[in-house]
């Protein structure tokens, strides 16, 4: 936290100047260095609460996918299972189109399966940019593996209310060059620490996607997302909702999950 | 010498008679050079289009970048343009070279999104290449940072027009998403509709920041002062640039429309034939029925006690002087309307006519003189010439004067 | 009556002047001709080949789908119920074929080949796109079949051969992945290299589950007994049906034949300037030559018209002798070509693409073309002759009669 950025705390006034003669000029030295220490909390430890609630060992979950493309309503079922960071499995099973369509993710690399043809196809090179499922994701946002802590510099800019709830507000600027996104602001919920809205930006500023965390579940202690909503900032009427219910975290998932031949099994 | 004086007046004693047959010739030469010079002219409408406003004569890009057509990568570019552009400014035979970055983008509306081949041009050396600045058909050439041109066929499926915004999606070298948006300077025809349907023009500063590039540019151009001579220059070019890039011709990067040549010459080739024949018969004709009544004379020139191969040399003269007038006439003239096609042209634009854009395509077709063709026909004009005189003039001195002067 | 008998007379008795005379119309002619043929033949050829790979006679697709086209929209297609198909019972209407087009990236791993697929319905399509007599190796579809066939260059490229499986992947109209496995079972060979390099087909029913669209298709192709009637028989289509009915005489590809015949037309202009020139020459050759002639018939009493009369009527001999040889000749040349075709693949070592005509063409001369032909090559022989034949009115007698 450097000086020169304002910090608005309700309660606490801004500080110009040094003049120690007063005493209401004393109390607000205190008050403010109070606030302080509350900020003590870095960019970079709202991010690490954030993720102490996401990334668990082992979850399994279904869930629901609404995509709308220019006003057009599709509906998606599918269920998983995701280990740690690296290692993640989706099967769909809604509608009949889809049925039996899966994914298999292992650190950066990504297959997919459809079961009229009998072997996984491995998903690379351009491949990756196309989107799944025709959502506003595509493949490499999905595998897109490292952490934000080590993609971006992390600078909590203040406070900001979203949906009447308080949040951190917090700058990220990639500080490598591989990202898909090189800016980010995020709004972090104070009480829960769920990523109650994310803005991604293209490398000249301009607003692309926005992630708002519409609802969420307390298990086991975790605050987990149920409900994400990403909207393209570039195109009318285009977003996807996803819908996480029947959440099982830290579950027991047999690691024959995440391998080719549970992949392609018939 | 005496005979080619006899030849030489008696050409000039017919004054009326040389004269139309010195016509008839010049009609058949004048056009045979009128139809090279069309053909010349139609053969380059392909390349002209792609050498003017997609290539130059030649591209460089940095070794490995062009593996197969259709693919633009960014992670095999040139890195640093200025000491190549030097190298290249300094080979004899180059006219302008200028550089730019070819992307694959998409070109979004607000509403809509279509995947385009978007190009940052260089507005310093662009026009020392490249003739963009003609192909704008509304609105104007890029003037300020953030203009953009747009093909019409892709301006009307976007329904966007001059002073629209548009926003350019992209991918950095990187992999990281950019988007910038930009206003619709000008609507863009090349006619050739590929690339009017899928491509966009902006300025190189703003491509690379868009891209990541810093100074890289994807390719340069190069156009040189004798386009006959690319085939030859491509060796020096290479040469010089070394191995860490590769030169290629405008012929190579587009093989697939210079392969239809091919067929299309067969059909030149057949029309130049048919032209040939008529030229040939008017002349024959022509020459024949000028010997042919002269055949009395032949008679006539017999009795007074000259020998049979000085007659025919004589009238061979004669037929040569007529050839060689015939044949510069026809020349002078076939050289004429040619320049009034390399210059003017022919204006087809009708054909675009009934065009759904609404926009006006202009298509003027023009030639190029080719001047050992000009000498092939003046030769053929006077040989053939020659020649048709040599037969029945052989022929007729074997007569008895008496019959030849009977000859009708 | 007498003029004529004394034309005929003359024309005889001068053989060889009238036969060089009538030559030069006969060659002009019978170039002119040919010319004709074989542009008409590159044109039929172009036609065809547009007819029946690409647009058939009436082409029917969404508006939206038409303005969206460069993206190949699967979602923007046609649904084929029985409305449809009542729309387009018409007794002017020989064959009914919906298509979809879609586009894939084909190949395993690092190789990957954009191609163009259609499926449609192979028994329909034997006549219109007629793939199955240009196989050349293996054999055609039928419908229900897991197969496709291959373009000759498109099978090289992708390194399969006839009896291979090969995988396509790509996405549904809903924009979900999917895949089939086709066996390779025949490969095609139309002399069109863009056709030959990147297309592909496959039986309707397959590829409309391949792309859940059951029961839909992009496109509708429609062939008609009377093409000239494709405008306002497309134009009813449209009517009843909501849809885009386009017909073959609007296609944006025909603005290329446009301008090929434009450019073709020159020449011919050309040539006919030429030939008129020959013929204008061997007129007033002839008048010249025979002004001694002419200067006699004055004096014998003939008065100025008759003269007139009777050289027009000459080159009238001139022009319909010339003009038929010439005529004739073409014919027999062009209608030869006509079965026998020209083969020009030598002039090109690989297929052309982007040029929608085959290797070989087959020269089009028709009944009606080889009249106007040989029409023309008389009158203008007489109208040429006219110019240099009214200059005998200047002549006096006495004058002609001391010409040389």
């Amino acid at each position: 936290m450097t000086e020169h950025q304002l910090i608005r705390v309700p309660g606490c006034q801004r500080i110009r100047g040094a003049e120690l003669h007063s005493p209401i000029i004393r109390l607000a030295i205190v008050l403010h260095a109070f606030c302080s220490m509350l900020f003590a909390l870095s960019g970079e430890d709202v991010i690490r609460k954030v993720d102490a609630n996401t990334v668990v060992g082992s979850i399994s979950y279904s869930a629901k996918m609404l995509i709308s493309f220019g006003g057009k309503i599709r509906e998606k079922e599918f269920a998983g299972f995701v280990q740690g960071e690296e290692r993640a499995y989706m099967e769909f099973t809604a509608p009949a189109r889809d049925k039996d369509t899966r994914f298999l993710k292992i650190d950066d690399e990504m297959w997919l399966y459809i079961p009229s043809v009998e072997k996984a196809t491995k998903i690379a090179g351009h491949m990756l940019r196309q989107s799944l499922m025709g959502s506003d994701f595509s493949y490499d946002d999905v595998v897109e593996n490292e952490r934000l802590l080590d993609m971006y510099e992390i600078e909590l800019v203040g406070s900001d209310s979203v949906n009447d709830r308080e949040t951190f507000k917090l700058q990220l600027t990639a500080k490598i060059d591989e990202v898909n996104y090189f800016y980010r602001t995020v709004w972090v919920d104070k009480e829960t620490y769920i990523p109650v809205k994310t803005e991604l930006y293209a490398k000249s500023g301009k607003l692309m996607k926005e992630v708002m965390v519409v609802d969420f579940k307390k298990i086991d202690g975790y605050n987990y997302p149920t409900r994400i909503i990403m909207t393209n900032k570039l195109r009318k009427d285009t977003y996807t909702e996803l819908s996480l219910d029947k959440i099982q975290l830290d579950a027991i998932v047999p690691g024959k999950v995440f391998t080719k031949a549970y992949l392609e099994r018939k | 010498m005496k005979i080619l004086l006899l030849a030489w007046r008696n050409v000039f004693r017919h004054k009326r008679r040389t004269l139309i047959t010195a016509a008839a010739i010049s009609v058949g030469l004048g056009a045979m050079v009128m139809s090279n010079t069309l053909m010349n002219g139609m053969d380059k409408i392909a390349s002209w289009n792609i050498i003017n406003y997609e290539t130059g004569h030649f591209e460089i890009f940095a070794s490995g970048y062009y593996r197969e057509e259709g693919m633009f990568p960014l992670d095999t570019i040139i890195d640093d343009p200025e000491p190549l552009l030097a190298i290249v400014r300094d080979i004899k035979g180059i006219s302008g070279v200028t550089e730019r970055v070819k992307f694959p983008a998409r070109v979004n509306n607000g509403i809509d999104e279509f995947p385009v081949l978007a190009i940052g041009i260089d507005l310093n050396t662009e026009f020392d290449v490249f003739k963009t600045n003609k192909t704008v058909v509304t609105g104007h050439f890029i003037e300020k940072p953030d203009d953009i041109l747009i093909g019409t066929e892709l301006a009307n499926t976007m329904e966007v027009d001059e002073g629209s915004v548009l926003t350019i999606i992209t991918r950095d070298k990187y992999g990281t998403y950019n988007a910038y948006d930009f206003i619709v300077a000008g609507l863009i025809t090349t006619e050739h509709p590929l690339f009017d349907a899928n491509a966009v023009i902006m300025d190189i500063n703003v491509t690379q920041e868009l891209l990541s590039l810093g100074k890289g540019v994807t390719e340069l151009n190069i156009r040189i002062r004798d386009e006959s001579k690319v085939p030859d220059m491509k060796e020096v070019i290479q040469s010089k640039v070394g191995a860490d890039y590769e030169v290629y011709t405008y012929k190579e990067l587009y093989a697939s429309i210079f392969e239809v040549s091919g067929i299309k010459r067969v059909g030149q080739l057949m029309i130049a034939l048919v032209v040939v024949i008529i030229a040939a018969v008017g002349i024959i004709n022509t020459m024949l029925m000028a010997v042919m009544e002269r055949i009395p004379e032949i008679g006539t020139l017999k009795a007074m006690g000259f020998q049979n191969h000085d007659i025919v040399k004589m009238f061979l003269y004669e037929g040569g002087i007529i050839g060689i007038f015939g044949s510069l006439l026809g020349c002078l003239y076939g050289l004429l309307l040619s320049l009034y096609i390399v210059f003017v042209g022919i204006d087809l634009s009708s054909v675009f006519d009934s065009s759904d854009l609404g926009y006006p395509l202009k298509f003027v077709l023009k030639g190029t003189i080719d001047p050992a063709l000009v000498l092939l026909v003046f030769v053929f004009g006077v040989i053939v010439s020659v020649l048709v005189t040599l037969w029945p003039v052989r022929r007729a001195t074997k007569l008895q004067p008496v019959d030849a002067l009977r000859h009708v | 009556m007498y003029i004529f008998k004394l034309a005929l007379r003359n024309f005889f008795r001068n053989t060889r002047r009238s036969f060089i005379s009538g030559l030069s119309v006969t060659i002009a002619i019978m170039v002119i001709i040919f010319a004709r043929s074989y542009t008409k033949g590159i044109t039929t050829n172009i036609n065809e080949n547009i007819v029946r790979l690409v647009s058939g006679h009436i082409n029917i697709v969404t508006a939206e789908y038409k303005r969206r086209e460069r993206l190949l929209p699967l979602s923007e297609s046609i649904e084929l119920n029985d409305r449809l198909y009542h729309a387009l019972e018409n007794d002017e209407i020989t064959h009914v074929s919906p298509r979809i087009k879609f586009g894939v990236l084909l190949g395993e791993e690092e190789l990957s080949v954009p191609a163009l697929g259609y499926a449609f319905t192979p028994e329909i399509e034997r006549d219109i796109s007629g793939l199955d007599k240009r196989i050349t190796e293996g054999g055609y579809i039928s419908s229900g079949e897991k197969a496709a066939i291959l373009g000759i260059d498109l099978a090289k490229r992708l390194n399969v051969g006839v009896g291979d499986t090969l995988t396509i992947i790509t996405r549904t109209a809903y924009d979900s992945p999917t895949g089939i496995n086709v066996v390779v079972k025949g490969l095609f060979e139309t002399g069109i290299g863009g056709v030959d390099r990147s297309l592909f087909y496959i039986p309707l029913d397959i590829g409309q589950q391949l792309l859940d669209m059951e029961s839909y298709a992009t496109e509708i192709v429609v062939l008609v007994k009377n093409v000239d009637r494709a405008v306002s028989i497309a134009q009813e289509i449209q009517t009843e049906t909501g849809l885009l009915a386009i017909p073959f005489q609007q296609n944006s590809l025909l603005r290329y034949i446009n301008m090929a015949n434009l450019i073709y037309g020159i020449f011919y202009f050309i040539i006919l300037l030429v030939a008129c020139s020959t013929i204008a020459n061997t007129m007033l050759m002839v008048v010249f030559e025979r002004t001694r002639e002419i200067g006699m018939m004055k004096a014998m009493g003939l008065n100025t018209a008759s003269v007139i009369g009777l050289l027009v009527v000459e080159a009238g001999f001139i022009g319909v002798i010339g003009s038929l040889a010439g005529s004739i000749a073409g014919s027999i040349l062009s209608y030869w070509l006509k079965y026998q075709g020209i083969d020009i693949s030598f002039a090109s070592s690989t297929s052309s693409q982007g040029m929608p005509f085959g290797p070989i063409i087959y020269l089009s001369p028709t009944p009606f073309m080889i009249l106007g032909t040989f029409l023309f090559g008389l009158i203008a022989t007489v109208v040429v002759a006219l110019l240099p034949i009214s200059r005998v009115t200047k002549m006096e007698p006495a004058k002609a009669l001391k010409a040389v």
